[in-house]
C-alpha cells in the first residue's frame, strides 16, 4: 500500500493562511470572530481528545490545538456554511499536526503487509472455549491501556480508527480529511482495528484475563517482527 | 445452521461497513436479516460493535483544558489587533 499519502500538494492550510492576508473591514473581522467563536469552538473538547492520540502527550497537543484553531481563524472566510464544519476543521487539524508535528520525527512508519497478518480477536476470544464473556474481558482493560495501544498502532491505522471510532466520521469523511480514497481509508481502518484487537488481547493473555493455552505465534507487544 | 455458509462469508465480509453504517438500501435489510436469524453472526457482529463502544469509550479525553481555550481566544484576538 502506499506510504505517506496523508500529505497532498495543494491541501496545505498554508493556502487558506494566505488568503486571509487580504484586508478585511474591522467589522468583517470581528463578525468572524463571533461567528468562529460561537460554531468552532465547541469542538475543542473533542479535537483534544484527538490531538492528544495524535501527538501522544498534552503539551504538544495543546501547540497543536493552538495552531491548528488560529488557521482554522485565519480561514473561516473559505469554510462553506452549511457543509461538514467538524470534518473541515479536522482536516486542519490533520494537517496542521503532519506539517508541523509529526515532521519532527521522520514519520509515518511503514507498514508492510505481513505486519499485520489477519487477526481475530472475536475467534480467539471464542477459540478461548469461551470461559470468559467476551464484553468482560475487554471492560477489564484499563482505558489508559486501550489509549496506549491506539497510540501505538502505526499512523495511518491509528489516524483510521481515531477517526471513525473515537470520532466518529464516516468513511467518505475520513477520506477528505486524510486526503485519501474510500477504499484505503477501509483497508486502514480494518487492518488498524486488527491490531488494536490484537495488541489488547496480548495485553489480556499477560495480565491472565483470559487462558493462554494456544502456542500461536505472538511476539511481545513491543517486540520487532521478521 | 440454516444458512449457506457463502451467506456468512458475505454477511462476515461486509460487517464493518454495516457496524459503521456504510450500508444502505437494500443490502442493508438482507444483513439485518441474515444476523436476526444467524446466532453465529450475531454473535460475532455484537463483538465487534462493542469493541468498537470500547474504543470510543476508552479512548476519548472529555473536556479540553480551560486554560487551553482561553489561550485559543487570546490568539483569536491577536490576530483581530494586527
Amino acid at each position: 500500500m502506499s506510504i505517506g499519502c496523508l500529505v497532498r500538494v495543494g491541501s496545505s492550510p498554508e493556502s487558506y493562511v494566505a488568503k486571509e492576508k487580504k484586508k478585511e473591514s474591522p467589522e468583517a473581522l470581528a463578525e468572524r470572530q463571533r461567528r468562529f467563536e460561537a460554531e468552532a469552538l465547541p469542538f475543542l473538547d473533542g479535537m483534544f481528545g484527538a490531538a492528544m492520540r495524535l501527538t501522544r502527550n498534552p503539551a504538544d497537543s495543546e501547540d497543536l490545538l493552538q495552531e491548528t484553531f488560529l488557521r482554522a481563524f485565519s480561514a473561516y472566510d473559505s469554510f462553506e456554511p452549511g457543509t461538514n464544519l467538524k470534518a473541515w476543521l479536522y482536516r486542519i487539524l490533520m494537517n496542521t499536526y503532519i506539517s508541523s508535528y509529526r515532521k519532527q520525527k521522520r514519520s509515518p512508519q511503514t507498514v508492510s503487509a505481513d505486519e499485520t497478518e489477519e487477526f481475530s480477536l472475536y475467534r480467539h476470544i471464542i477459540d478461548d472455549g469461551g470461559t470468559t464473556p467476551e464484553a468482560e474481558v475487554l471492560a477489564k482493560i484499563p482505558d489508559e491501556e486501550v489509549k496506549q495501544a491506539l497510540e501505538e498502532l502505526p499512523e495511518q491505522f491509528r489516524v483510521a480508527v481515531l477517526l471513525a471510532d473515537v470520532e466518529g466520521f464516516s468513511y467518505k469523511d475520513i477520506a477528505e480529511i486524510t486526503d485519501t480514497s474510500i477504499g484505503t481509508v477501509m483497508s486502514r481502518l480494518h487492518r488498524g482495528r486488527k491490531a488494536l484487537q490484537k495488541a489488547l488481547w496480548e495485553y489480556a493473555r499477560e495480565r491472565g484475563l483470559v487462558k493462554d493455552e494456544e502456542p500461536w505465534r505472538t511476539p511481545r507487544r513491543t517486540a520487532g517482527r521478521s | 445452521m440454516a444458512h449457506p455458509e457463502t451467506d456468512c462469508r458475505t454477511v462476515l465480509n461486509r460487517l464493518y461497513l454495516f457496524l459503521d453504517g456504510e450500508i444502505a438500501g437494500e443490502e442493508c435489510t438482507t444483513i439485518q436479516l441474515h444476523l436476526e436469524e444467524c446466532f453465529s453472526c450475531m454473535h460475532h457482529y455484537g463483538f465487534e460493535r462493542d469493541f468498537k463502544e470500547l474504543v470510543h469509550r476508552k479512548c476519548a479525553e472529555g473536556r479540553a483544558p480551560d486554560a487551553l481555550v482561553e489561550r485559543i481566544r487570546i490568539n483569536i484576538r491577536a490576530v483581530l489587533e494586527e
